[in-house]
């Protein structure tokens, strides 16, 4: 997964003892980012630093490094300069899972994060096909929570009848994880009405089988996904607590911001209080953006006192623009069809494009910044049982590398119910190294994030 | 002096159908096409093959294949399929026209087998057919999407599949199967294609599916042994089958052993129906079960009765015309592609075992000695042997 750089120090210590008779001292640092804000909540820091890289890795951390040292400088002055962000919810399956599935370097490495983790998209049955054809060709470092399901994320789920008990199995689940370690972190599983009205809480006790099977988290889509089962009638509520029971500490429970019925905030408008005990016990929270962000529900479970773990932004092709769901029975050939797709809207109303978008809302809920910084470095290679090796500027680590632009101003943002928010600071993605080679943060997706919600 | 020719292949008895030449010839390739073929070429050329004792046919063609490795079903078709001498494969409805693009642009690229597509009316093609039939939900199949994936994609897709059976539309859902045959039928003349039907196992009368092919379309797994077979009640070959035939519509084989009963192969044959087309259904199958690659089909075929010339125009005239490449493929007239075989026909005692345990003895079988490419002989390379 991560380059091997043994060997590199002794050679470049050689190439130093036969450097030219006119000495001029060979650079120690094939990189230096001069002067930006530092934020590496894994080491606890968070001042102005240059950091040095040399050979794809971070090689010192200095309040100065002199310039003769570095074989290019980049001025980083004014910006922020964290770990490689990790992008904890994405949907990356592209090609496969039809308009639902995003090419993993457009909301990875363009849009200045480094690694991804798909939820969902591979299934014991496609993972050989999510490695060759996703993770080898990407620059973006992909990883995967793979399906709890054998056939995973086709049509972005929308087909609620691949998604029992019955397409579950649960060898073949650890089997694919064990097959798969350097790219398999987790399993993405759901607890959500729709699947509870025809299956009881059964999927989800298939996936917790596995993953303790393969030692590996459960990553639980909470909230409504599907629509019950035709005359059933579910109290929503009755899913945090046969959830709660079944999970381990480190499984992961995703969209607590949720505008959908059966997740943190329960009818009568608080915080299930199963949900304190899943997360005294260990549980931890992702954000899981995609259309699940509701600033009132944000509201009253942060002032609960509950902080998500990660973000994830759960960008996928109907955040951005989903076709009504008649589209299909009628007509590519129908112009009149056509020019109504074209006016699609992203589910859940505001549009959702990048991780950093995301983090804004929090900024905007009156989120710190360092604590979110934390929340998309640190805390997500924890997350991914890969703490140290990536999010973190600690020397020795991979040269992942994010640098955003932090303004201050007035800008409105939307949520999934199109209310707005006031959001005071703004986090710009301007490029991130990924094991030292610079890339632009120039997805397209950025432009329109920043021109329609932020 | 001429130039010399890329490929010069001597001395073998070249079984070409659609010209019917089955005489001593030598073939010579140029530019990746066939450049000439008389009884005698005495032209240099970069390499020469002996085919001394050898059949020399036109690349063969597997028109019921699966191919879309790692991401829904299939085999490695330069292994299974191109090793063997069958150029060019069709995937039958591995994908749907939601995940083609997986197909079109992570696998066929990778692959030196020509391969083309008949893509399946549902959205997952068969991904999902291990967990339910492909079209138990018929909100799987989308006309306009499914007829969109062929005409985007011309260069690859050629027509529409679905199956119509038990497994692929639901257990005894009759109502399902006949929406789902309606869907694949529109979308099929939305895209002017043809329309591929797989009929083995089917829950509703075979007829009633005939009766929705016309000219061009493909029925395949025609000789399978289920329920509603090509036979009727009186025991012979139904009146519909025969009038599909003769209106011009495909009948193809899909062997898969599970899919072709040998009793019903032997007595259609003996009734004078002999399939439009040999191919294999080759896929993975669950341990235990054979699936034969296109010589082993053909070999049964030549034991079953079918006689070699007929053996090999199933597998290379009638083939491309079934896909409608009877301009490129499946003969070795001079301009055509120099996709080509050299088979051997070894004889010995062979046995061939169908789904249901009955055998084929075959006292010959083919071989495969080269194989040739765009005009080029692939060094040998590791084939399937089955």
């Amino acid at each position: 997964m991560l380059p091997r750089m043994g060997q590199t120090k002794t050679l470049a210590r050689h190439r130093a003892r036969r450097a030219d008779p006119a000495p001029k001292p060979a650079p120690r640092f094939d990189l230096v980012l001069r002067g930006g804000r530092v934020i590496d909540p894994a080491q606890n820091l968070d001042r102005p630093l240059d950091v040095g890289i040399r050979n794809g890795k971070i090689a010192a951390l200095l309040p100065t490094i002199d310039r003769a040292r570095a074989r290019q400088s980049i001025d980083v002055r004014g910006r922020l300069v964290v770990p490689g962000m990790i992008d904890t919810h994405a949907h990356v399956f592209q090609h496969v899972t039809g308009a639902f599935g995003m090419n993993p370097d457009l909301v990875g490495i363009r849009s200045g994060v480094t690694t991804v983790v798909d939820q969902g998209g591979a299934a014991p049955l496609t993972i050989h096909g999510f490695r060759k054809f996703i993770v080898e060709p990407a620059i973006t470092r992909v990883f995967t929570f793979v399906s709890n399901y054998l056939v995973g994320g086709l049509v972005g789920h929308r087909y609620t009848q691949l998604y029992g008990p019955h397409g579950v199995n649960v060898r073949e689940t650890v089997a694919a994880i064990e097959q798969n370690r350097d790219i398999v972190k987790g399993i993405k599983a759901h607890a959500e009405v729709g699947g509870y009205s025809r299956w009881g809480i059964e999927t989800l006790k298939l996936a917790k089988d596995a993953s303790r099977q393969a030692r590996v988290p459960v990553y639980v889509h909470l909230g409504r996904l599907w629509a019950e089962a035709d005359g059933a009638r579910i109290d929503p509520d009755v899913l945090v607590p046969e959830m709660v029971p079944l999970l381990d500490a480190g499984d992961v429970i995703a969209h607590p911001f949720t505008k959908n019925a059966g997740a943190f905030v329960s009818r009568e408008g608080k915080v299930h209080p199963l949900i304190f005990e899943a997360v005294r016990a260990g549980a931890r929270i992702d954000v899981g953006r995609g259309g699940h962000m509701s600033f009132a529900a944000a509201r009253t479970v942060l002032d609960a006192g509950i902080v998500p773990f990660t973000v994830g932004a759960d960008v996928h092709g109907y955040t951005i623009n989903r076709p009504g769901d008649g589209a299909w029975d009628e007509g590519y050939f129908d112009e009149r069809v056509a020019r109504r797709r074209a006016r699609a809207r992203p589910v859940g109303g505001a549009a959702v494009f990048s991780l950093v978008q995301v983090m804004n809302e929090l900024l905007a809920l009156e989120l710190e910044v360092p604590d979110v910084i934390r929340m998309v470095t640190a805390n997500a290679a924890i997350m991914l049982g890969l703490e140290g090796q990536i999010g973190t500027l600690a020397p020795g680590a991979v040269a992942d590398v994010s640098v955003l632009s932090h303004d201050v101003g007035r800008w409105t943002l939307q949520d999934s119910l199109g209310v707005q928010l006031t959001a005071k600071e703004r986090l710009r993605p301007e490029f991130a190294l990924k094991a030292g080679k610079r890339h632009a943060a120039d997805s397209p997706l950025l432009f329109e994030s920043t021109k329609g919600a932020v | 002096m001429a130039e010399a020719w890329d490929l010069l292949v001597r001395g073998g008895t070249l079984v070409d159908p659609a010209r019917s030449i089955a005489a001593k010839r030598d073939v010579a390739f140029s530019g990746g096409a066939v450049a000439a073929v008389a009884e005698t070429l005495t032209g240099e050329a970069i390499e020469t093959i002996d085919a001394t004792g050898g059949l020399v046919t036109p690349g063969l063609i597997d028109i019921h294949t699966h191919v879309y490795r790692a991401l829904s079903t299939g085999r490695h078709a330069d292994q299974t399929s191109l090793a063997n001498g069958v150029t060019t494969v069709v995937d039958a409805g591995s994908a749907g026209w939601m995940t083609l693009p997986g197909l079109r642009d992570y696998v066929v690229p990778a692959y030196r087998t020509r391969v083309y597509v008949f893509v399946h009316i549902s959205a997952t093609g068969l991904t999902i057919n291990r967990i339910m039939p492909e079209l138990a939900e018929i909100k799987f199949a989308q006309v306009e999407e499914a007829a969109r994936a062929v005409v985007e994609n011309p260069a690859l897709v050629l027509g529409i599949k679905v199956r119509i059976a038990h497994g692929g539309t639901g257990h005894g859902d009759q109502a399902n199967a006949r929406e789902a045959l309606r869907r694949a039928r529109q979308a099929a003349d939305l895209a002017r294609v043809p329309l591929m039907v797989h009929v083995s196992n089917t829950p509703i009368p075979l007829p009633e599916i005939l009766d929705a092919l016309r000219a061009g379309d493909i029925a395949t797994q025609i000789l399978n042994g289920n329920a509603e077979n090509v036979f009727g009640p009186d025991g012979r070959v139904r009146r519909e089958v025969r009038a599909a035939r003769e209106r011009g519509v495909v009948l193809d084989v899909g062997h898969a052993s599970i899919h072709c009963d040998v009793n019903v192969a032997r007595r259609a044959i003996a009734e004078g129906l002999v399939p439009t087309t040999l191919s294999t259904d080759l896929h993975t199958p669950p341990p235990g079960r054979l699936v034969y690659n296109l010589r082993g089909v053909m070999s049964q075929f030549l034991a079953l009765g079918m006689s070699l010339d007929d053996v090999v125009a199933s597998v290379t005239s009638r083939a491309a015309a079934a896909i409608g490449k009877s301009a490129e493929l499946g003969s070795l007239a001079p301009g055509m592609a120099g996709d080509a075989v050299v088979l051997d026909l070894e004889d010995g005692q062979f046995t061939y075992v169908d789904g249901a345990g009955n055998e084929v003895k075959a006292g010959r079988r083919f071989r495969t000695r080269h194989v040739i490419r765009e005009g080029r002989r692939l060094p040998a390379a590791h084939a399937d042997h089955l």
